[in-house]
């Protein structure tokens, strides 16, 4: 099992898509450290309450600044003021949950997954690892554990990216990183959740092709059309939207807990994915 | 010898066509198996089941004695239809992945010495995508045969190669199975290619195994005919018509004999022919070749 691992981990990180979608994460989040730089440095005093609402997705601090404005008393101070608050608001944080947002980071760390797990397949050498004894379930843990590899890169490089937009933003290094690994945390679930989802779809399809679109379409929520479309024909007895898991895992922000429902939801995504992740390799031919 | 590899009623069923039915395969421990068998006959579904690529419908699969699910020691390296490699990554690359997955320590020497036998060294950082046909297989080959296993399956492994490529491999392959005592299964459409180092035969039609034989009684059984040249060739009829029916309608030139039956007897013939101290210029047996006592089996028809 150790030597499949080896060998997983020495072609991950040989992998240019690991490299290439952690390198988009990371741009998002530097490009949002420059855009909120320059609207420090350029920008109205409305610029800067348009980018505190944008990212806090709440009014409590943009109404902080509301309070003492109107634009008849608006001076130098004011717009100084405002300044300071977007600085001291962007947070290591702040900075992170950018590409979370933006939903970008789920999709990016299951299509590496997606892309990565798939190559034993299109190239059929998953054939060569036959011999050894029980290969197929090693392989399959073996890809599991590269799922969090690929997830603890990813979001090493976020942190990273994060770490740089502060130098951008002239804050001053972080020392507390516990807000940051808290807000991590909640995503983890998430994210681990929709990876084991789309291994499940590799095994299941056995193509890479196949498995890439429904990473796409379900990780842009498409599913919830269908969803809504039940609830609204009263199909089911409970709404089916609220246990969307995707729709719960955009709920998932810097401020509050982990949504109620997200952690049994993702729980059950995560085991029927194993589950059945092992039962295919084990029952299934290869089609290769 | 033991059987290293046995089959009992394999069967491997899609829908309700199956594509193998009740295959008793035995293959004895260092030998080299030749299966044949037409196009879509059930040589590949075979080996893949033996590589535990596909799950058979029916049947068992034992591999040295224990069943293949349970078997841990006996290794089995398969290059079945196309080689399975990385294509954006190197040959060498593609052999220390194989490597470090099963484990072996010295892994750069064993992928060197594989690239070395197949000849690949000189190709060994160049990227698979670049490789010809004939290179790939190779590169496949080399593959099935990281770890040194116990039993080496090869699907057409001489496709695409030139003859020295082919007659390289050959020399190879009876090389590991001298040498390391590696039990070989092999198909391959070159029947003559095959009967040159195969000890055994499976002989596979429709799905089914419809004759196993070894080398010797390919030789044994398939007699074909007689060639007797001689000056005194009346002599020789008159001689020959107290074992065989012999006459004169067998002549094929005016001093040239040719008996197609009764082939077998041929010692019995050339004693005789001895005693009488008649004078032959040629006394030939020919044996059928083995495509020709593959299709006098299996009744005519396209192989492999």
């Amino acid at each position: 099992m150790l030597n499949m691992f080896r060998m997983d981990l020495r072609r991950l990180f040989r992998t240019k898509s690991l490299y290439i979608c952690t390198i988009v994460l990371m741009a998002v989040v530097i490009i949002a450290s420059v855009a909120v730089n320059a609207v420090c440095k350029y920008g109205s005093v409305w610029d800067i309450q348009d980018m505190l609402s944008g990212f806090s997705g709440d009014n409590e601090l943009t109404t902080e600044i509301d309070g003492g404005y109107s634009p008849s008393l608006a001076d130098a101070a004011m717009l100084e003021a405002a300044k300071v608050k977007l600085r001291s608001f962007m947070t290591l944080q702040v900075l992170a949950s950018a590409p979370f947002m933006t939903r970008l980071s789920y999709m990016l760390i299951s299509l590496v997954c997606v892309l990565y797990v798939s190559k034993d397949y299109i190239t059929a050498y998953l054939k060569n690892l036959l011999m050894i004894p029980h290969a197929k379930t090693k392989w399959l843990i073996s890809k599991i554990l590269m799922l969090l590899v690929i997830i603890i890169f990813m979001y090493l490089g976020i942190t990273l990216a994060s770490l740089i937009g502060q130098l951008i933003l002239g804050n001053p290094f972080p020392d507390d990183f516990m807000p940051l690994i808290s807000y991590m945390a909640k995503t983890l679930v998430s994210a681990i959740s929709f990876g084991l989802f789309n291994i499940f779809m590799v095994v299941l399809l056995q193509k890479r092709s196949g498995a890439i679109v429904i990473c796409l379409l379900t990780s842009f929520n498409i599913q919830g059309i269908i969803y809504m479309l039940i609830d609204t024909a009263k199909l089911l007895p409970f709404k089916l939207s609220h246990y969307g898991f995707m729709l719960l895992t955009y709920k998932v922000n810097l401020h509050d807990p982990l949504p109620d429902k997200l952690l049994p939801v993702a729980g059950v995504i995560a085991g029927l994915s194993l589950l059945l992740s092992f039962v295919l390799i084990r029952r299934r031919d290869l089609k290769m | 010898m033991a059987n290293l590899i046995e089959t009992t009623g394999l069967s491997k069923r899609y829908g309700k066509k199956y594509a193998v039915k009740d295959v008793n395969m035995h293959v004895e421990k260092g030998s080299i198996y030749g299966l044949i068998g037409r196009n879509g006959a059930g040589k590949t579904t075979i080996m893949k089941c033996i590589n535990r690529q596909i799950v058979p419908t029916g049947g068992d699969i034992m591999l040295d004695g224990i069943k293949l699910t349970r078997q841990k020691k006996i290794r089995v390296g398969a290059l079945v239809e196309s080689p399975s490699l990385y294509e954006d990554t190197s040959a060498m690359q593609n052999l220390l992945y194989k490597c470090t997955a099963l484990g072996i320590k010295d892994k750069k020497m064993h992928a060197s010495n594989l690239l070395e036998m197949l000849e690949l060294s000189k190709v060994k950082d160049k990227k698979v995508k670049q490789f010809s046909l004939g290179m790939k297989q190779r590169l496949g080959l080399a593959m099935a045969m990281v770890g040194h296993p116990e039993v080496l399956m090869l699907d057409e492994p001489i496709n695409g190669m030139d003859p020295q490529g082919i007659a390289a491999i050959r020399e190879m392959l009876v090389h590991v199975n001298k040498k390391l005592g590696t039990t070989i299964i092999i198909s391959s459409h070159i029947l003559d290619e095959l009967s040159k180092f195969a000890s055994v035969y499976g002989i596979i039609k429709e799905g089914e195994l419809i004759s196993e034989f070894t080398r010797e009684t390919l030789e044994s059984e398939s007699f074909s005919s007689i060639t007797i040249v001689s000056p005194h060739i009346d002599d020789v009829i008159s001689a020959l018509s107290e074992k065989t029916p012999v006459n004169r309608d067998m002549l094929i030139k005016p001093n040239t004999l040719l008996i197609k039956n009764g082939a077998q007897l041929h010692k019995d013939i050339s004693r005789l022919l001895f005693d009488r101290g008649i004078y032959l210029e040629e006394f030939r047996v020919d044996h059928l070749s083995l495509e020709e006592y593959f299709m006098r089996l299996t009744g005519g028809g396209e192989i492999a």
